[in-house]
């Protein structure tokens, strides 16, 4: 019986791996044969890679650490707006980086020659790079911060100063969310070319969608990806390592006051502002680039069918990978077999056009053909993109869940019905967690929209690309201010919902 | 409480079904699905006229400059088994003929296609050429005098601007790729190499695409930018401080490419008879002077070169097309390198 347990808890997993790794499967006796050693050019653009992806991500922990713990022991460690700092993380990165090309275009009306110094090349690209990534680290150390043990550190202040106690202490219990977060980072900037690109900055994923162009042949994009995936193995073997090693919670209801020295909290006050700043100044640019209260209503006018559409496509793509993502985290819980971790969390490294094009190669020649002149069609593969993402939350939260209080409730509940629902009551955070990340995601999707999208649908980021292109940056800015202000208000809601049903007290600590 | 349970998991089950059935599926009557790269302001309107004359929904799909990855023609190629487009309406050539190479096209000749000269036509009947934009240096006035304008390609891998000076969209992608292979055509693989190795070279600003060109040069971060017209005109009717010069327009000059766009029938189209009927549309004279007026395309083609004003590439569409692979090969080499 147990035998059987273990078997349905093993089969659990396959539906998730056949989705993430279907449509490079259909293809890999081609791709195998098309597999070459990287040449030296090639070899010149992954270090480029490398280099990009690895600053960023170190700029980003750095900062995002020292801004985390501005919020944490500052005034706002008690306010449920402390996460002010994601409201610009769905905008499409490509449309957040053009908006401090923008903001050099808005200077130029009040200095015209500043046009001179145009914006191009590594430090350019690194810069907004490490803006647009800021968010995510930030939010991942301040889940860390806010989950430490408070009378160990309360402990330590008496016998040490606050920077040291920071050092020796602190440091060390949030290191793998860190870590995680370095490597979320580097893998994002690595698979990600648009940013780059517009910074004349050329990096491996820009020669490989330019291969891809040219031969048409997604199995010679996935051979060519290989390189890719090999550099980033190391990078998620840090993440699946942190993951395992997440222990239960130990929250405290003291607050300790900190005094740091005068350098390191500078540091601090200036990694908060700069955070201020990744909201503050794109908000500003769009508005004012938008030229114009009138220019603002006619785009509302002119991308709220897109709006529709995109939401249901993000809503659909969420439900998809949270579904299937749910017994794929009660497995991996309790699984320490690094080369499996490494299987399912491997779909990460692989850009999502390709496995986008994976995907239709898959179903226009099956039976289910019928879905690439639907919806499921585009929310199937930004599900399948960003699912690996979403088991990372999900078992993150397996992992702090207080496994005695449900064995204890378990004792009074007979019915499995019963059960189930207290489980998934307590996962729910992590559910939810889980569901919006991959909302967000897919609301600001692009590449797999493009490819996958039916007939007489479009989405608000095509929506944005085509005016862009067609020179429209009024209406474009304000495409961008919709967004962000509907994509402010669905941030809201979950937030005014969680704070109904947890009450103010989880607001401190969540 | 379990009533109050199942009453959120039987809402819950109908969001669900509502969201399904909203995702919709299959094709109605009465629709023709088009796959254009044409400006999405533009098309749109060409859909709206054929919509009210034919009472036919167009289903569009459209493409974007920034889509490196595939563009449409990788998404024809991927459904080949099973189509689900019925006209490709490029704003280019060179990807139409890659899809007749590849036998996904259908023969069809429009009766409205009679007044189009035999060259913009395929010899198998299955794309038809209309129009033209031309490739155009845009000139920012307040960065240089009427003098010092540019007058030929090579003024962009010669010593008469700074590379700083210089922008060119990624010659990989899109538009410029095609004119990498005109150049190709025109001045043999040796040369053309030189050519595009000395703009490398020179440090010309490379950047994500026609738009991005034509916006540098509008804002004066460069004084030249290498693009199409459609996308100057919409900087100059913007009242950007800009000109268009058309390169080697002298006598012994080769010209400016043209590019045509084109529209074609996907082989196994779901819907053949509004296919038909969206082709005799979109070559129709009537649409194509439409959209010279409207400022897409710079000519007609059913009007003689001459009366355009603008010297075009004396190149066969075929010709060029046969030196894509190299020309993109070496593009590859050439730009896409660490720096």
């Amino acid at each position: 019986m147990r035998d059987c347990k273990r078997f349905f808890k093993g089969m659990s997993i396959v539906p998730y791996i056949i989705m993430v790794w279907l449509p490079l499967f259909f293809s890999w006796r081609e791709t195998v044969e098309q597999i070459r050693l990287p040449d030296a050019r090639q070899i010149g653009l992954l270090l480029n890679s490398v280099k990009l992806g690895g600053l960023a991500a170190l700029l980003t922990c750095v900062l995002g650490g020292l801004a985390a713990n501005y919020i944490h022991k500052g005034w706002l460690s008690d306010r449920w707006y402390r996460y002010f700092f994601v409201l610009l993380m769905p905008v499409p990165y490509y449309i957040y980086a053009l908006s401090w090309m923008y903001l050099i275009r808005v200077l130029s009306f009040i200095r015209p020659g500043i046009l001179k110094y145009s914006a191009q090349g590594f430090g350019a690209c690194l810069f907004v790079e490490t803006m647009t990534y800021l968010p995510i680290t930030t939010l991942l150390i301040l889940s860390a911060l806010e989950m430490c043990n408070r009378q160990s550190e309360e402990m330590a202040m008496v016998y040490q100063k606050s920077s040291k106690v920071l050092w020796k202490n602190i440091l060390p219990e949030i290191l793998p969310y860190i870590v995680a977060a370095f490597a979320a980072v580097f893998i994002l900037s690595v698979t990600d070319f648009s940013v780059p690109s517009m910074f004349q900055y050329n990096t491996y994923v820009l020669d490989l969608y330019s291969a891809y162009g040219r031969t048409g042949s997604s199995a010679n994009a996935y051979a060519m990806s290989f390189p890719l995936l090999i550099l980033l193995l190391l990078p998620l073997a840090f993440v699946q390592q942190a993951i395992r090693k997440l222990n239960k919670p130990q929250r405290s209801e003291s607050f300790v006051k900190c005094k740091y020295p005068v350098w390191l909290q500078g540091i601090m006050n200036v990694s908060f502002g700069l955070l201020v700043c990744q909201v503050l100044l794109p908000v500003i640019t769009f508005t004012i680039t938008s030229e114009g209260m009138q220019n603002i209503w006619k785009s509302f006018d002119m991308i709220y069918e897109q709006a529709g559409v995109t939401l249901i496509i993000a809503s659909l793509a969420a439900l998809i990978a949270v579904l299937c993502v749910i017994p794929a985290a009660v497995f991996l819980t309790n699984c320490e077999n690094g080369l499996i971790w490494m299987i399912m969390l491997g779909g990460m490294a692989i850009p999502g056009s390709l496995q986008a094009m994976g995907l239709l190669n898959v179903v226009n020649g099956s039976w289910a053909h019928w879905l690439s002149t639907s919806l499921l069609m585009p929310a199937l593969g930004c599900a399948i993109h960003y699912m690996p993402i979403a088991l990372i939350i999900l078992v993150s939260t397996m992992k702090r869940i207080d496994r005695k209080s449900i064995e204890l409730a378990v004792l009074y509940e007979q019915n499995q019905y019963e059960k189930t629902l207290l489980e998934l009551g307590m996962l729910l955070p992590g559910i939810l967690s889980s569901f919006l990340l991959v909302f967000f995601l897919s609301f600001g999707e692009e590449g797999i929209m493009l490819v996958l999208m039916p007939p007489g649908a479009e989405t608000v980021s095509v929506k944005i690309y085509n005016y862009l292109h067609y020179g429209a940056s009024e209406y474009v800015s304000g495409f961008c201010l919709w967004v962000t202000l509907f994509l402010f208000l669905l941030e809201v809601i979950p937030v005014c919902f969680i704070r109904k049903r947890y009450g103010g007290h989880h607001a401190k600590s969540d | 409480m379990k009533m109050k349970q199942m009453k959120k998991w039987i809402l819950l089950n109908i969001g669900m079904i509502l969201m399904l059935s909203m995702a919709g599926c299959g094709k109605k009557q009465d629709e023709v699905v088009v796959y254009t790269a044409v400006d999405q302001v533009y098309a749109d309107e060409i859909f709206e006229m054929f919509e009210e004359e034919t009472g036919i929904t167009v289903k569009a799909v459209y493409d974007t400059e920034s889509n490196k990855t595939t563009g449409l023609t990788n998404r024809i190629i991927a459904e080949a088994e099973k189509p689900v487009c019925d006209v490709f309406w490029n704003n280019e050539f060179i990807q139409t003929i890659d899809l007749e190479k590849k036998g996904m096209l259908q023969a069809y000749v429009s009766a409205e296609a009679d007044t189009i000269p035999e060259y913009y036509k395929a010899a198998d009947g299955t794309w038809t050429a209309m129009g033209g934009r031309a490739r155009v240096f845009l000139v920012n006035t307040d960065l240089l005098t009427e003098q010092e304008y540019p007058d030929s390609i090579y003024d962009f891998a010669n010593d008469k601007y700074e590379g700083s000076q210089l922008a060119i969209a990624y010659p990989m992608f899109g538009t410029t790729r095609t004119m990498a292979a005109a150049i190709y055509a025109q001045l043999g693989e040796a040369q053309a190499r030189e050519y595009f190795q000395s703009i490398a070279d020179k440090g010309v600003q490379v950047v994500d695409g026609n738009s991005v060109t034509k916006d540098m040069a509008a804002t004066g971060q460069v004084a030249i930018g290498f693009t199409d017209t459609d996308d100057a005109k919409e900087a100059i009717e913007d009242g950007a401080p800009v000109v268009m010069v058309f390169p080697d327009q002298d006598e012994e000059g080769m010209g400016t490419l043209m590019t045509p766009s084109t529209a074609a029938i996907i082989k196994g189209a779901p819907d053949q008879k509004n296919a038909e009927a969206f082709m005799d549309f979109v070559l129709s004279e009537k649409v194509e002077r439409k959209l010279v007026d409207m400022g897409f395309f710079d000519v007609s083609c059913r009007d003689a070169v001459s009366d355009s004003g603008i010297k075009g590439m004396n190149l066969n569409l075929e010709d060029i097309y046969e030196y894509l692979d190299i020309a993109s090969k070496d593009m590859e080499t050439i730009f896409s390198r660490a720096q």
